[in-house]
């Protein structure tokens, strides 16, 4: 008897299921109309820190190679040049320079943005903003903080990075959102409120980064329960603290 | 509700169904899996009838959706436990037979595994995907699947013991 059949075998006396088609309906609707009312607070803003910078989805414009922020397209070089001051403005510890990087090399419709910190001439940590999407799949916007050997992601983090943990929130296919541990997704939700990916004015995702947000501050930011509690998994997890940053706080999950 | 959505899922529940049984070993778990499953396929129709497999689309949403609320498990401290099952499975076979053994012997076994090298044996050997296939669903290296299916198959063969020693690689 082969593992096929050894399992077929397990599944043998298993009852029919009964149909979930009228629960899963009940159910899409309720999560629509959350969803709905909660993208009135959300809008399209990507939250960082206790800055706010708005952008849409870069692939809708990659024969330009320009982003756009708000409604107004921008060039990349723009857009990251926002994105280091915004952090630069919220960044917890003061000396500290955040700093973009060129631009590694990218998937037909990926788009990556790389930020060091640095230190005077040392680099102590990084960040990068991935929208991450490739020609034969549907393209999702990824935003990802990672700790610094996770800089030349994939190629480093597809290796077990034993012990480092990035938060990575994604829209898309499947509005996921994860608290990583080298390779392996250690938390994860599967429903974010925040819209699908399906056009130009979807709305990108929110990630909340910064080492001392009050729970009543990332309400304010209007995030949703799921990012408050990633933002208190990453906390406990010491990822908020990672390249020498502030004292994490703990925010209670709701 | 879309119509093709309808009969796509009519068509598919029961099959993740079992699947999901594999990976969870739990049938009240499963059904909610299979439900969870449904609604982030549904919220996705549109791309999901358009993909040119959605049948892989739905085995990837459903071990994504298992793999994610596996902490959420712990936390729950396993209420539902296969000895629930067994207990189940003894008041509602009137003899104890050796099918049943064989059932909850095997369920066990996997529930050995951790979540993720689970998954991936469920993937390969239940489902028939390939490495590649597998891979890409649970968005790993090929290279990963291989290693894990490799110690995961070790591992079932010490658990399930000598009288399943035509354990065979499909």
């Amino acid at each position: 008897m082969d593992l096929h059949e050894l399992m077929g075998t397990a599944v043998a006396d298993l009852p029919e299921l009964p149909d979930q088609l009228g629960q899963v309906e009940r159910i899409h609707h309720r999560r629509t109309a959350t969803k709905r009312a909660s993208l009135i607070s959300v809008g399209t803003a990507l939250v960082l820190g206790v800055g706010t910078l708005t952008i849409a989805s870069p692939w809708a414009h990659q024969a330009t190679n320009r982003v756009a922020a708000g409604s107004a397209p921008i060039t990349r070089q723009q857009f990251a040049e926002d994105a280091a001051r915004i952090l630069q403005q919220n960044w917890p510890v003061s000396g500290q320079q955040v700093v973009w990087k060129a631009t590694p090399a990218t998937g037909p419709s990926s788009q990556i943005f790389i930020f060091e910190v640095e230190q005077g001439t040392k680099v102590v940590g990084g960040m990068q903003l991935i929208f991450y999407g490739s020609g034969s799949t549907t393209p999702y916007p990824m935003t990802t903080l990672e700790p610094l050997d996770c800089l030349n992601w994939p190629q480093m983090c597809t290796a077990d990075a034993a012990g480092d943990r990035y938060v990575s929130i994604s829209t898309g296919d499947d509005a996921m959102a994860f608290v990583y541990s080298g390779n392996d997704p250690i938390y994860s939700l599967t429903d974010l409120g925040v819209a699908d990916l399906k056009g130009v004015n979807a709305p990108s995702p929110q990630l909340v980064v910064g080492g001392s947000l009050t729970r009543a501050q990332m309400q304010h930011l209007g995030a949703s329960d799921g990012l408050r509690e990633i933002y208190a998994e990453a906390a406990r997890a010491g990822q908020l603290t990672g390249s020498g940053k502030a004292a994490p706080t703990d925010v209670e999950s709701s | 509700m879309d119509e093709d959505f309808a009969a796509f899922a009519r068509e598919r529940q029961q099959q993740l169904y079992r699947t999901a049984y594999l990976l969870c070993g739990n049938r009240d778990r499963a059904q909610d899996l299979v439900q969870s499953t449904l609604v982030a396929l549904l919220r996705s129709w549109n791309r999901v009838r358009d993909a040119d497999n959605p049948d892989g689309y739905a085995r990837t949403a459903l071990v994504r959706t298992f793999l994610s609320e596996r902490r959420k498990l712990r936390r729950e401290a396993e209420i539902h436990t296969l000895a629930n099952d067994r207990a189940a499975a003894h008041h509602h076979v009137a003899a104890h037979d050796s099918a049943t053994d064989l059932r909850l012997t095997i369920l066990q076994a996997l529930r050995q595994l951790p979540p993720k090298p689970r998954a991936m044996v469920i993937l390969r050997y239940w489902e028939d995907l390939t490495i590649e296939q597998t891979a890409a669903a649970l968005g790993c290296s090929e290279g990963n699947v291989k290693s894990q299916c490799s110690r995961s198959l070790e591992k079932l063969r010490t658990l399930l013991g000598e009288q399943f020693t035509e354990l065979v690689v499909r």
